[in-house]
């Protein structure tokens, strides 16, 4: 037996305990029962309405970060194994303009090629999140 | 535990917590309502925390008063005081003297006056609801026994 069911209402009854006779006949009258339950389902359907809507949230996230993650590794390893070709005909064109920029025709290059891994893995996260099945799943509903 | 099961086991403990949160919040039934939604809204959120199924009416105590502490600290009186004197006062029923000398005592002698008298749990267990000491609690009980003695005289005179 649990220390819930084990309690009564009238532990150590003290005599001429005057507290004790004021709380044993304590019964205030409250607002329906079935009223409350009603109100606090309610309110428990909102909140598992979040709940499921964050849960769906979190999950898009997550995947959209793989997504976006994978790609711009994708990106960088395509555009870095090409990168020496590209520096030779980027500095060809730079050394008819300017030879000294020509010099750092390489350093611009990987410059390049972190910001286009970068913008690709931001797209790819803006792209994944917005067509996720969770999402389309969601835009139904609330149509 | 899914949201119907957790409505049959509150359907069962509602009346218990409502009365313990009434006379907590010194007759303010709307109040107590609203507590006891909040606090069967917490526990419905970690009843993951719930170790023994068994101790659920001491657990949701607990929650509870900490909600209404919580409550109080972030009571704020927002009306002024020409608008605050044309509320009507609540109609007076047969507890008035006992709310009105609840009021006056602090709201841990309340708390554990009320867990005792009205909840029937003994020292340890009050101490347990409300994360305190064993001995914290019997002087909180024999304090609060002697503030409410004396105030409810005053009130009888």
């Amino acid at each position: 037996m649990n220390s819930d069911q084990q309690n009564n209402p009238s532990p150590n009854s003290q005599p001429g305990d005057e507290l004790r006779q004021l709380f044993d006949g304590f019964s205030p009258s409250l607002s329906d029962g079935r009223q409350f339950l009603r109100r606090l389902d309610r309110q428990l359907r909102a909140v598992e309405e979040v709940r499921r809507a964050s849960r769906a949230t979190l999950l898009r996230c997550r995947t959209a970060v793989w997504i976006a993650a994978l790609i711009g590794v994708l990106t960088g390893t395509l555009l870095g194994a090409a990168s020496p070709s590209i520096i030779k005909s980027l500095s060809a064109i730079l050394s008819t303009v300017s030879p000294v920029v020509s010099e750092y025709s390489s350093m611009i290059i990987y410059l390049l090629i972190g910001l286009c891994s970068a913008l690709t893995a931001i797209l790819a996260f803006d792209l994944a999140s917005s067509f996720s099945p969770s999402r389309s799943a969601e835009n139904q509903s609330e149509k | 535990m899914d949201r119907s099961q957790f409505l049959q086991l509150v359907s069962d403990n509602q009346e218990r917590l409502r009365r313990y949160l009434i006379a907590l919040c010194c007759g303010d039934s709307q109040l107590a309502d609203d507590l006891a939604q909040e606090t069967y809204i917490k526990a419905y959120l970690s009843l993951d925390s719930i170790r023994e199924v068994g101790k659920f009416n001491s657990w949701i105590l607990r929650i509870a008063y900490n909600t209404f502490l919580s409550n109080r600290r972030s009571y704020r009186p927002t009306a002024d005081i020409d608008s605050a004197c044309q509320v009507a006062a609540p109609a007076p029923d047969d507890y008035q003297a006992l709310y009105l000398a609840l009021d006056q005592i602090s709201e841990k002698e309340r708390s554990a006056i009320l867990l005792y008298y009205i909840q029937g749990y003994q020292s340890k267990e009050i101490a347990e609801i409300m994360q305190s000491t064993d001995s914290a609690v019997k002087q909180l009980l024999s304090r609060g026994r002697t503030h409410l003695r004396n105030l409810l005289k005053l009130e009888q005179l």
